[in-house]
């Protein structure tokens, strides 16, 4: 990638600012700042930022409401700020378009990972064959394979996994996972999720990527260790 | 507001009794005032001039009397016509075929007239005793609506009561099916008029020798209390002031609910609006603790990882992000906002949830999980129980020797999940295995650091969920934590 890609920085600490500034800077970002919502969006709007790094505790209006009224113009990857214990508003976040969070205090090494997960998503979506490490996913032909050998899955699991691969290294709420593999009109059904989702892991075994849980919120694919 | 009592109101009140005689008396008065001024007047006018006033006079009684009274005085008016006005005087014989006659019908016509004037009367007293009654109600509704504030409104509504029924009456609700402390004289028969919801007491086929009678207010469900009404001395209850008194009543009733609905629907809005504001308050000094401390880490992340001082730092930052955390989470828990979330979980899920963020912490203490193959789908807060599960894998790696094992199992039993952790340290002091729960307690002779919160929080998680946590020595050493939470289960 030649030109820097542009990160905005939605939070009311200045100190907060001006550190994750630093982080950025120092990995070839360009970053622009702002410290209330309603300037949030128009910073969004002006400088149309690669990605926006979101506080949900803001002092004029509600980080989820910022939220909400980017969505209704942009699809920019947005990563989550917040402080532990919200997890409905973050469920509530990631559903209304979030891409995924990061909890305060959290450390350089995590944010960067959900950074650079969220700007490449972008790209997985668009390609045919999603790759996670050593699993390939062929969304045209339907087909795995894991290290080079098919995987037999059912329908079921394959669109499961087809899910988390398009967001690999990302969170995917538990609803978003029913509604894209079963319709949304089969809201809530977490057992059945359960259930598949282990088969899926036994499929994958000791050397493919990892689907790990985070309670309450949902699943996340990772590259195996 | 237990009891509410009104006293009588200053009102003369005629009762029936007094005025049934009045009446009567009346009506001989009027006979014999009559019957000497036609008697002065019988020379000029005739004895038929006399009959004429009589039948008027009767009619006009009617008007106002009732029934006995008029009839009373259309038979001695009768009698006294015969008797002083009709030929041969004196006697109460008549001779003249015709005067016979007009007798016999003078007879019948007062005795109609009496009876049909009467009967409108009659229809007009109990119009206007609807009406009474009407007003009363309207009166008692206006009364309790217009005041301001909840109890005040009952308050006037009972003081409408007593100014319409001129007794002092005596409100005692009802608190969980039990009467409020009722007078202790009365007690007996205000909580028979509770309990059985009938009428009880003076006027009342049940306890007639109280000195106040006793309504049940409510509905056939649901008893809200009783009224008592201290009618005076001398006073008497016909069926009309009795139907007045248990309108009244079903009247009470209805504010006395209404009152109760609006004090429910208010602490419900208080209660609501304390929670949202702890809500807020604990968001808001959360966001003030946590944010110093992740520019802390931000920035010592930025640091030279390998600088002995900025270790230091990064050591006593973690420390005291665990403690910010529990004392937040101690916060939450004692001010009753944290509720289960329970959805069907993994336990693989939660165990390593539970695990993750002690990576550091467990390569001194290898942790051995023993999870039964065939572990169904439990419905918990998985959240919660990896919270628990860690403070209690933090404090085995805390207490115990560095290069001791820790060792978790799980399994469902009996409908429950039972996960034990034993760690291969001293163990708990003898005696302490119960206290080690407690709020702030610390163990004698724990080394420094920790804020005796950890295990209150396990213990708390715990209890949200319905289950609960103990703790003892394991008989080949070290301690063990035992939980157990009734779960429901799915078949993986």
């Amino acid at each position: 990638v030649s030109t820097p890609q542009k990160v905005l920085i939605i939070d009311d600490e200045i100190q907060m600012r001006r550190l994750l500034r630093m982080v950025l800077e120092g990995r070839g970002f360009t970053v622009c700042e702002a410290e209330q919502g309603q300037q949030g969006l128009q910073e969004a709007a002006f400088h149309r930022p690669d990605a926006v790094l979101l506080d949900l505790g803001l002092p004029d209006m509600d980080g989820l409401t910022v939220l909400k009224r980017l969505r209704e113009w942009s699809d920019v990857p947005v990563l989550i700020l917040s402080v532990r214990n919200q997890e409905p508003v973050k469920v509530e976040a990631l559903e209304n378009g979030a891409d995924d969070y990061v909890t305060k205090p959290f450390g350089t090494a995590e944010l960067l990972a959900r950074l650079t997960a969220i700007l490449r998503r972008r790209y997985t979506q668009q390609s045919p064959v999603h790759t996670v490490g050593s699993l390939e996913v062929d969304v045209l032909h339907h087909e795995a394979r894991l290290g080079g050998a098919a995987l037999k899955l059912t329908p079921t699991e394959f669109a499961l996994l087809k899910a988390l691969t398009e967001n690999a290294g990302r969170i995917v709420t538990q609803n978003q996972l029913i509604r894209q593999v079963w319709g949304p009109q089969q809201a809530s059904q977490t057992e059945g999720l359960r259930v598949h989702i282990n088969h899926l892991r036994r499929k994958l075994s000791e050397n493919g990527p990892r689907i790990v849980n985070e309670p309450g919120i949902g699943y996340r694919l990772m590259e195996g260790a | 507001m237990n009891a509410v009592e009104v006293p009588r109101p200053v009102m003369m009140r005629q009762t029936a009794t007094i005025s049934r005689i009045l009446e009567y008396s009346l009506a001989l008065c009027t006979v014999f005032v009559l019957a000497s001024a036609c008697r002065g007047l019988l020379p000029y006018t005739g004895y038929m001039f006399s009959a004429l006033v009589f039948l008027v006079a009767v009619v006009l009684a009617g008007l106002r009397w009732g029934r006995g009274p008029v009839l009373m005085m259309a038979a001695l008016c009768a009698l006294v016509w015969n008797f002083f006005f009709i030929p041969p005087q004196y006697t109460l014989h008549i001779e003249k075929p015709q005067d016979m006659v007009m007798f016999v019908l003078f007879f019948l016509a007062a005795l109609s007239m009496g009876h049909l004037t009467a009967r409108v009367h009659e229809r007009e007293q109990s119009a206007a005793r609807h009406q009474r009654q009407t007003e009363a109600m309207l009166q008692v509704a206006q009364c309790s609506t217009q005041a301001p504030g909840a109890s005040a409104g009952l308050k006037e509504a009972l003081r409408a009561v007593s100014r319409i029924t001129g007794a002092r009456t005596t409100l005692i609700v009802s608190k969980d099916g039990k009467l409020a402390d009722p007078p202790e004289d009365q007690r007996e028969v205000a909580e028979w008029c509770h309990t059985k919801r009938q009428a009880a007491g003076r006027f009342t086929e049940h306890f007639p020798e109280a000195r106040a009678s006793w309504f049940p207010l409510g509905s056939d469900q649901r008893s809200l209390g009783v009224i008592g009404f201290h009618w005076e001395r001398d006073a008497l209850m016909d069926s009309h002031e009795r139907e007045l008194v248990e309108v009244l009543a079903v009247q009470l009733s209805l504010v006395l609910e209404k009152e109760k609905l609006i004090e429910a629907a208010r602490q419900a809005d208080i209660l609501a609006e304390s929670e949202r504001l702890q809500r807020t308050l604990l968001d808001s000094v959360s966001h003030e603790l946590k944010t110093p401390i992740a520019v802390i880490r931000t920035a010592l992340d930025g640091l030279d990882s390998g600088d002995p001082w900025s270790g230091e730092i990064r050591t006593a930052t973690m420390r005291l992000q665990r403690i910010v955390e529990s004392f937040l989470e101690m916060t939450r828990m004692e001010s009753g906002i944290l509720t289960a979330q329970k959805d069907w979980c993994d336990a693989g899920d939660i165990l390593n949830a539970a695990r993750e963020p002690l990576e550091e912490e467990l390569k001194n203490h290898p942790l051995r999980m023993e999870i039964a193959e065939d572990l169904p789908l439990l419905k918990l807060d998985g959240r919660l129980l990896a919270q628990a599960l860690t403070n209690v894998l933090h404090n085995a790696t805390c207490y115990t020797p560095p290069g001791t094992g820790i060792e978790l199992s799980a399994r469902v039993q009996e409908g429950s999940l039972v996960i034990r952790v034993r760690d291969h340290g001293p163990g708990l002091p003898a005696g302490e295995e119960e206290r080690v729960f407690d709020k702030f307690h610390r163990a004698p002779g724990a080394p420094a650091g920790g804020t005796g919160l950890g295990l209150a929080i396990v213990r708390g998680f715990v209890r949200a969920q319905g289950g609960d946590v103990t703790a003892r020595n394991h008989p080949d050493g070290g301690a063990e934590f035992t939980f157990t939470i009734p779960v429901e289960t799915h078949p993986v």
